[in-house]
């Protein structure tokens, strides 16, 4: 399948000066679930803003599915569905009402209106809480809502800004099977943005990594974390006035093992990425014994991807 | 076609939020008669002030009355697009292919059914103490003509302050700021013939006097045609402006 979405160099300049989208270029393939993965205020909802037509490029441009963001935007809102990070619906109304606004908004009308919202109800199974006030769901029955929305021009392509934020992990999983169904069933291309891990893991075929509104790494989910190699050993340090020394001093002996794939630092201490952690930690915990490092904990992990954001931006993206 | 859908489902929406909470349609309809009853009381000796020419002060107060529901009732118009811009509604809505004006004038639309059912309201107590309408029904049709022109000008106002600031602070300060002045700056409660001269000149420049003056012709026949002509033009123009700047701080506020 083809190209869908290609961003070329898209930049957003807030006030003149403030560049909330730095250069951003990124293309997502038809029928795939892409990912941006990055932390809150990285540029992730105004990129997003600007693919959905929301917001004007203060410089580049974008091609969704033919249509250029700068000059067909008309075209782009009839193929395109966007889930906001917000709540995004009418509380003061029914679930159902939210619906049929939003199916005429798209120039729906009639039978055809009608049968199109009982589809939707039915597939996000809403059946009992369509006619009450959306002011009573909770959380997550408003996103079902609020995503149901987004479908209702049966979109070719999904646009979903922080999709589970705030929901708890139950929801969190039910809603990632919806995600899931409507890629495979429909073939929706899905394009999300995430500061969750796991869903960026569970859901995408590619990722971004995007940082201070720029791509730090493009990849497939499975390469990226390949490429971090096997295994990740931390060690932390006590925060005492020996903390830093003791950083460095073991990033010197330990750097010329042949063990050693990768070294980064991190807020408490050292993370050394291995190809076999099992077999590495007694001769870590060894050498550093050897040259008199007291550490004060080990821990041993498989790379994940919050390891491949540490690689390629130097912080941790989970807190 | 699709502009005019588009505006009946943002005119249905936005109507219906305001129905859908009786205490507010109760309190907003009770409100002109409180003032109708205060105002008649306070102001009864009047009629034999210089500028009254009816016999029957309620029918010079019911005009100002009706000027003074627009601006509450309009000055506050622009919160209800601050909602719908922090809760995301606004966004939900302009990725549509809908049209983007059809929301400024849908909402605005929907603001002036409340507010014809206020004006009903003194109308109709209004006469019940005593005014006459010299004007009759079409006399009232043309009332609400000229209090929707000016309740467009201000709410489309206040709408462009809410856009612009995305705050809906800025609105309640600055609204209840000019409110009184607004007001006192007019003859809606008061003849203007014996205030100041710097009122009367401020007069000049203050939309509500436009619309206290021509109501006040359609209700006791007060003035002069050459009076009311004015009044069309200022506040067709008034009306205009507000829409254009309230549709024009709802682009910019939406790129
Ligand atoms: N309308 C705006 N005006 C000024 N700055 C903004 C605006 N919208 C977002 N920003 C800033 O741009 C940066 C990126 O924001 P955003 O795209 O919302 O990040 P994310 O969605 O990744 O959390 C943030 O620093 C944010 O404060
Ligand atoms: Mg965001």
């Amino acid at each position: 399948m083809g190209e869908i979405i290609r961003a070329e160099n898209l930049t957003k300049v807030y006030s003149g000066k403030f560049k909330a989208v730095d250069g951003i270029s990124v293309s997502v393939n038809e029928g795939e679930i892409f990912g941006f993965l990055g932390p809150n205020g990285s540029g992730k909802t105004t990129t997003f803003r600007m693919l959905t037509t929301l917001s004007k490029p203060t410089s580049g441009s974008a091609i969704i599915a033919g249509y250029d963001i700068n000059k067909d935007a008309r075209k782009i809102k009839q193929i395109i569905g966007y889930s906001c990070q917000q709540v995004g619906l009418d509380l003061k109304s029914t679930g159902r009402y939210n619906l049929q606004l939003f199916g005429r908004y798209y120039h729906v009308a009639g039978k055809e209106l009608k049968k199109r919202v009982d589809e939707l109800i039915e597939l996000f199974e809403l059946e009992s809480h369509a006619d009450r006030l959306v002011g009573t769901y909770s959380g997550g029955i408003r996103k079902k809502l609020e995503i149901a929305t987004s479908l209702i021009n049966r979109p070719r392509i999904l646009f979903l800004d922080e999709p589970t934020l705030g929901l708890d992990i139950k929801v969190r999983v039910n809603l990632w099977d919806y995600t899931q169904e409507l890629n495979k069933k429909d073939g929706v291309t899905i394009f999300l943005t995430t500061h969750y891990l796991e869903e960026a893991e569970k859901l995408c075929n590619n990722l971004a990594i995007i940082e201070s509104g720029r791509i730090v790494k493009t990849g497939n989910v499975e390469e990226l974390k390949n490429e971090i190699h096997g295994d990740v050993v931390s060690l932390t340090f006590f925060k005492n006035e020996k903390f830093a020394e003791c950083i460095e001093h073991s990033r010197q002996i330990l750097s010329g093992e042949s063990f050693l794939m990768d070294i980064k630092a991190t807020e408490k201490g050292l993370n050394l990425y291995v190809k076999e952690g099992a077999s590495t930690l007694p001769k870590i915990l060894k050498i550093l014994d050897g040259c008199g490092i007291t550490i004060e904990t080990i821990s041993l992990a498989k790379a994940s991807l919050d390891d491949v954001f540490l690689k390629h931006t130097g912080n941790r993206i989970s807190v | 076609m699709t502009f005019l859908s588009d505006i009946s489902n943002t005119f249905g929406r936005f109507l219906r939020s305001e129905i859908r909470t009786p205490q507010i349609v109760i309190f907003s309809l009770a409100q002109p008669l409180f003032w109708l009853l205060l105002f008649g009381q306070l102001f009864e000796k009047m009629v034999n002030v210089p500028g009254i020419s009816t016999s029957n002060y309620i029918s010079f107060l019911a005009p100002g009355v009706m000027v003074m529901i627009v601006l509450y009732s309009s000055t506050y118009g622009g919160m209800s697009i601050v909602d719908d811009i922090s809760s995301g509604l606004l966004d939900k809505f302009l990725v549509t292919p809908a049209n983007r004006t059809a929301f400024v004038i849908g909402s605005l639309l929907a603001s002036l059914v409340s507010l014809s059912a206020q004006i009903l309201v003194v109308f109709g107590a209004a006469s019940l103490m005593g005014l006459e309408m010299e004007t009759g029904i079409a006399g009232v049709f043309l009332t609400m003509f000229f209090v929707g022109l000016l309740s467009f000008g201000i709410a489309g106002l206040s709408k462009a302050l809410a856009l612009a600031t995305k705050n809906a602070q800025p609105v309640v300060i600055i609204g209840s700021f000019v409110t009184m002045p607004l007001i006192f700056l007019s003859g809606a409660l008061m003849p203007l013939e014996t205030a100041p001269d710097w009122i009367q000149t401020a007069a000049k420049f203050n939309p509500i006097e436009y619309t206290v003056k021509a109501v006040r012709y359609l209700v006791i026949g007060n003035g002069s045609l050459n009076d009311f002509i004015p009044s069309i033009l200022v506040l067709t123009a008034f009306a205009v402006f507000g829409v254009a700047i309230a549709t024009l701080a709802f682009r910019k506020a939406t790129n």
